[in-house]
């Protein structure tokens, strides 16, 4: 095996296999954050790229936070380029995506599952698809910073160190942020009758 | 990374749910997801890393992996800066050898013995007769 700054050079097979683990949450952390289905694909496709051509010869180990922070780094991109597309073009401001879309989402998702997801009898899984449409709901109201450092703690399984890290800021924040993402999701759960 | 969510079991029911979430993302989106993972990772080439089945490498065209496009290498810096040296040597030898020159003109004519050229020389002529005066 071919070494690279000490560390065997990553195969494509490696490489996929990373990806393909990593794709699915990432996309949903961006919809969470852009709420728009085509923005957030590319969002994803463009922090795969950026993974592949900068840091594929870092050591494995390092990938899931070096794509995490590339993630992260895209999304905040993507919300400047959209700020002065906005401040620019004001009159165009209003075809931005908004929340009515995120809620047609949600009920294309409700009509199109084909009860392959939750097992159970049907009413279980209608209930258990409504619980998840809810937390996505709640989970994309929350500010961006809470909803990154909450995503990344308990979703992406990072630890205080390494989210504090990727978001930029000191690890009493992230706990600040992620103590305050809780108690939000744990009321509006709470108010919507729902019991996670 | 993979710390147990201390003290924070909703979180960590939320986390699940969201999982459950991503059984319900579109097919149309799923597909998209996996044609741009496949898109880069065929344009992913490490370089060194290939091997033949029979454990030979097939080829080391340089250092790490590339992407596509350019890549700067340290090795392009050498002709630069072999460049740099030849020119800045070029100058150094043009100063040395005019100064040389120079200084054999004020040899010669200090010892009065005039080179022939001078006397081609309209500004010696006119030098000679504005002295002369």
């Amino acid at each position: 095996m071919s070494i690279s700054n000490g560390y065997p050079l990553a195969t494509q097979q490696e490489l996929s296999t990373f990806l393909a683990g990593v794709e699915r949450r990432a996309f949903k952390q961006a919809v969470f954050a852009v709420r728009n289905d085509h923005a957030a694909l590319d969002i994803v496709q463009d922090a795969m790229i950026k993974l592949t051509v900068k840091y594929a010869e870092k050591p494995r180990e390092e990938w899931p936070m070096l794509f995490q922070t590339i993630l992260q780094n895209t999304i905040r991109d993507y919300h400047r380029r959209q700020k002065i597309r906005s401040f620019w073009t004001p009159l165009f401001s209003s075809f931005t995506p908004s929340h009515e879309e995120n809620e047609s989402d949600l009920l294309e998702t409700l009509a199109g599952e084909d009860g392959t997801n939750f097992g159970g009898n049907p009413s279980d899984q209608l209930e258990k698809s409504q619980q998840v449409a809810l937390i996505e709901e709640a989970v994309a109201n929350l500010p961006a910073r809470q909803r990154e450092a909450f995503l990344l703690r308990y979703w992406e399984e990072m630890d205080v160190a390494e989210t504090a890290a990727i978001m930029g800021c000191s690890e009493g924040s992230v706990k600040t942020h992620c103590f305050r993402a809780t108690e939000t999701l744990a009321a509006v759960l709470k108010k919507k009758g729902v019991e996670p | 990374m993979n710390e147990p969510h201390l003290g924070n079991p909703l979180g960590e029911k939320i986390a699940r749910l969201l999982d459950h979430g991503l059984g319900e993302i579109k097919q149309g989106t799923l597909y998209r997801l996996q044609a741009s993972r496949r898109e880069v990772v065929a344009n992913f080439h490490p370089v060194q890393g290939a091997q033949t089945n029979s454990g030979g490498t097939l080829a080391a065209h340089g250092r790490g992996s590339h992407y596509s496009g350019w890549h700067f290498k340290p090795a392009m810096l050498l002709p630069l800066i072999m460049l740099l040296i030849a020119l800045v040597g070029l100058t150094y030898w043009h100063d040395h050898r005019q100064g040389e020159e120079m200084a054999d003109i004020d040899t010669l004519l200090l010892s009065d013995d005039l080179p022939f050229d001078a006397y081609l020389d309209q500004d010696f002529d006119r030098w000679l007769e504005d002295t002369s005066r």
